[in-house]
């Protein structure tokens, strides 16, 4: 317990009948950079608050450097942990120097008066965070960015052994927002000053923590290593985002590139539909019908097609064979019971050839009843020898259960929910 | 500010506040020379100038008895409304905040007007019952204001102004009511409550400085954590002040002073409010400074203002009338000179 700086022992906190923070535990080795992330909600403001009793936990416990927080006094408290909020506004007039000053109240009893020590403290402060120049400024006259390094220099002032960062950088500009981790982290380094960082941004997380946190609705999704959080798998639940995660080579550390609001919601009562597709031929109406909420699966696609890529992305469930191999009878088996599932199928307009007949061929194995199939016209599809794949659609065109449709028709179809036709 | 302008402007106010409060001791219709007036001051409280002041007679008694411990009261009550507007300012963190937002005036307004209506008889340690009971109404509406706000183990500043502000009205409707029932007391209840310093002796001298002198060294150990409390609750707790303890301890301790303020001149309005704002404009917000200087200032302005009263027209009028008409137009005066913002 003594090698923790600082330590949760599921704590839970609740406002009224919501929890905003569940049973949640971690402990922070001294030392170390660690920081909180997860989407907005996910109640990483609310540990700051715990951790500054300025809101009650409903249960567990809080260790500060192994002794419980509730036997702290505010000053005791302050002495071994300073934070940075994630805004500081005020009107009142004080110099920056008053201000910085006030970090050192701590370490004075209430009738004593600044000492030389706590003056050459707080120039101490005020020079590494490049606000010496602005102590006879007014704090209401600076700008966000230089209010926000004399607020550290406060923090800094209080000679933490762990420093609290709140979202510290969340109304600075890509600047300053280096500046003040880029500080931080040589704290961290240099001087061994524990730091416990709520961070908004992944990446900037990534770069200067040691460990990351990732909290979502109040819950401890995962903790780790940086590269055990900032993958895709891990993230793209919790943020519900499509995402790529890359190693960005100029910074060392892993990059999440942001693409697009993920919509996994899923109409209860849309059609299940299996797409045959290949080398891209499927991507308008994968895209579509995964953005209109059916339950979509594909297959079967070699490993590299482009539709498989597409697949992968969109987290559309597919039916795969290994690279340029024709389909095995195993992954035949498996395509025939998703096909079975399905309410509608759709061809479109692929090339055929003995490679991936067996796709075709897998309709005259399932149950048709039931079924509506759609296939898009093209004029060269069949390469087998014997022409069987346009012979299998041609029968079963015949019969009613497939149908010819144009692209522009059947996206239509897709959105407006017509796929099949309901009682 | 620099020490040298701080003590520069420290030895100003308080050679102004001696000048003043001797100033308003000479004022008067009695035909008492100013060098009469300092003589007798000197010899009462240093014994000079025993032979002349032997001689003067009864001057000797209106200016020691009755001018002086007037202009004194007026000086301390000045100084403690200014003192605890300036602390109310700095928790409440609103410019707006006077002296009685915690509804102490209309506490001791309805202790007073419920001793006066139904003439309650008998004195407490001098004092007149409804003295006592304006002190008595004036803390125990400070106690109910808080704990009606308060949630918890903390109350929260704004549901504190509300709570203050609801209760105050509340009052004030019951003694709209007992003047409108009791109309032979609604001259005396109204002229209470617009405050005054008419007929006050050294008894109520007194009565209040134990309060005003334990009072303000309470606050002024609690200056660097008023500085820290106006930039904001989470700040205060992130520099470890316990923000819950200092705010119960400064409403306890500016309840209880006020109260005994107020029991004995009434209710004062406006110097208690732009006493701190016009001194900010010169110290800064730092309570160390920012606070002796209120007291002194909000002194001269109540002796001055006190002094007018008595003097202005051919009988007194309240002083709460004086200090509202001269300090509104002065305050806006500086407002637009400084062109700063007040706080």
């Amino acid at each position: 317990m003594e090698n923790y700086a600082l330590s949760f022992e599921n704590v839970t906190v609740a406002f009224g009948e919501v929890e905003v923070l569940r049973n949640f535990s971690c402990d922070i080795k001294k030392g170390e950079f660690v920081s909180v992330i997860g989407p907005n909600g996910s109640g990483k403001s609310t540990m700051i608050n715990a951790i500054l009793q300025s809101i009650r936990t409903k249960s567990g416990e809080i260790y500060l450097n192994g002794k419980n927080n509730k036997d702290y006094s505010s000053k005791q408290r302050a002495q071994y942990a300073a934070v940075v909020p994630q805004v500081f506004s005020t009107s009142f007039a004080f110099k920056a120097w008053d201000v910085v000053m006030m970090g050192r109240n701590p370490y004075l009893s209430r009738m004593q008066s600044e000492t030389a020590e706590d003056v050459a403290i707080v120039e101490e402060a005020m020079r590494i965070t490049n606000t010496l120049h602005l102590k006879d400024r007014k704090i209401t006259s600076l700008s966000g960015g230089e209010r926000q390094r004399v607020i550290i220099a406060g923090a800094l002032a209080q000679k933490p052994k762990l420093l609290i960062l709140d979202e510290p950088t969340n109304h600075l500009d890509i600047h300053h927002t280096l500046e003040i981790l880029q500080l931080v982290k040589k704290l961290n380094v240099e001087e061994g000053l524990t730091v416990f960082a709520v961070l908004h941004d992944i990446n900037m997380a990534a770069r200067f923590s040691d460990r990351l946190i990732l909290m979502k609705n109040g819950v401890n999704v995962k903790t780790g290593t940086i590269e055990e959080i900032v993958n895709e798998e891990t993230l793209k639940p919790v943020y519900m985002i499509d995402m790529v995660v890359k190693n960005n080579p100029l910074t060392q550390s892993l990059e999440m590139v942001a693409l697009r609001k993920k919509t996994d919601e899923i109409k209860t009562d849309a059609a299940k539909v299996h797409v045959i597709s290949g080398g891209g031929s499927g991507a308008v109406i994968l895209e579509k019908l995964k953005r209109t909420g059916y339950r979509v699966t594909s297959g079967v696609l070699n490993l590299g097609d482009s539709d498989y890529d597409l697949c992968h992305f969109l987290e559309i469930p597919t039916v795969t064979e290994a690279p340029y191999n024709n389909i095995s009878d195993e992954v035949h088996r498996k395509n025939v019971s998703v096909m079975n599932d399905s309410e509608v199928i759709i061809i479109t307009d692929v090339p055929i050839g003995n490679g991936n007949l067996k796709n075709i061929e897998a309709l005259n194995e399932i149950n048709l009843e039931g079924k509506k199939i759609y296939v898009l016209p093209s004029e060269n599809r069949d390469y087998t020898e014997g022409k069987k794949a346009d012979r299998i659609i041609g029968e079963l065109v015949e019969k009613g259960i497939a149908g010819y449709i144009r692209l522009n028709e059947l996206v239509e179809k897709i959105e407006g929910y017509s796929l099949v036709e309901r009682v | 500010m620099d020490k040298k302008k701080l003590t520069a402007y420290l030895v100003t106010s308080l050679i102004v506040s001696v000048a003043v409060l001797v100033g308003c001791t000479f004022f008067g219709t009695a035909d008492i020379t100013f060098t009469q007036t300092c003589q007798i001051l000197l010899n009462k409280m240093f014994g000079l100038f025993s032979e002349e002041v032997a001689a003067l007679g009864s001057k000797g008694t209106i200016v020691w008895l009755l001018r002086f411990p007037r202009a004194l009261l007026a000086f301390l009550v000045g100084g403690t409304l200014s003192l605890c507007g300036g602390v109310y300012q700095a928790i409440f963190k609103n410019p707006m905040a006077d002296p009685y937002v915690l509804g102490i005036s209309s506490g001791a307004a309805f202790g007073a007007t419920i001793g006066m209506v139904f003439n309650v008889s008998g004195s407490f340690l001098g004092q007149n019952m409804t003295s006592v009971l304006a002190f008595l109404f004036a803390t125990v509406t400070v106690f109910f204001v808080y704990n009606i706000a308060k949630v918890g183990r903390s109350a929260h500043i704004t549901s504190l102004l509300l709570s203050g502000t609801a209760v105050s009205q509340f009052l004030t409707a019951i003694i709209s009511f007992l003047m409108l029932i009791y109309t032979t007391d609604m001259k005396k209840i109204y002229s209470w409550t617009l405050g005054s310093f008419s007929a006050k002796s050294w008894s109520h001298v007194i009565l209040v400085i134990p309060y005003i002198i334990i009072g303000s060294i309470i606050i002024f150990t609690y200056c660097r954590d008023l500085d820290i409390i106006m930039l904001g609750d989470d700040t205060a707790i992130r520099y470890g002040v316990n923000t819950e303890k200092t705010k119960k301890t400064l409403f306890l301790v500016t309840a209880l002073t006020m109260s005994a303020c107020v029991s004995v001149s009434g209710i004062i309005g406006f110097v208690g409010l732009i006493s701190p704002h016009i001194v900010r404009l010169f110290t800064g917000p730092k309570h160390k400074v920012l606070l002796p200087f209120s007291f002194l200032f909000g002194g001269v302005v109540m002796c001055v203002c006190d002094t007018i009263a008595r003097s202005i027209l051919g009988s007194e009028i309240p002083v709460g009338i004086v200090t509202a008409i001269i300090g509104a137009p002065f305050f806006i005066y500086l407002l637009r000179a400084k062109k700063t913002e007040v706080m």
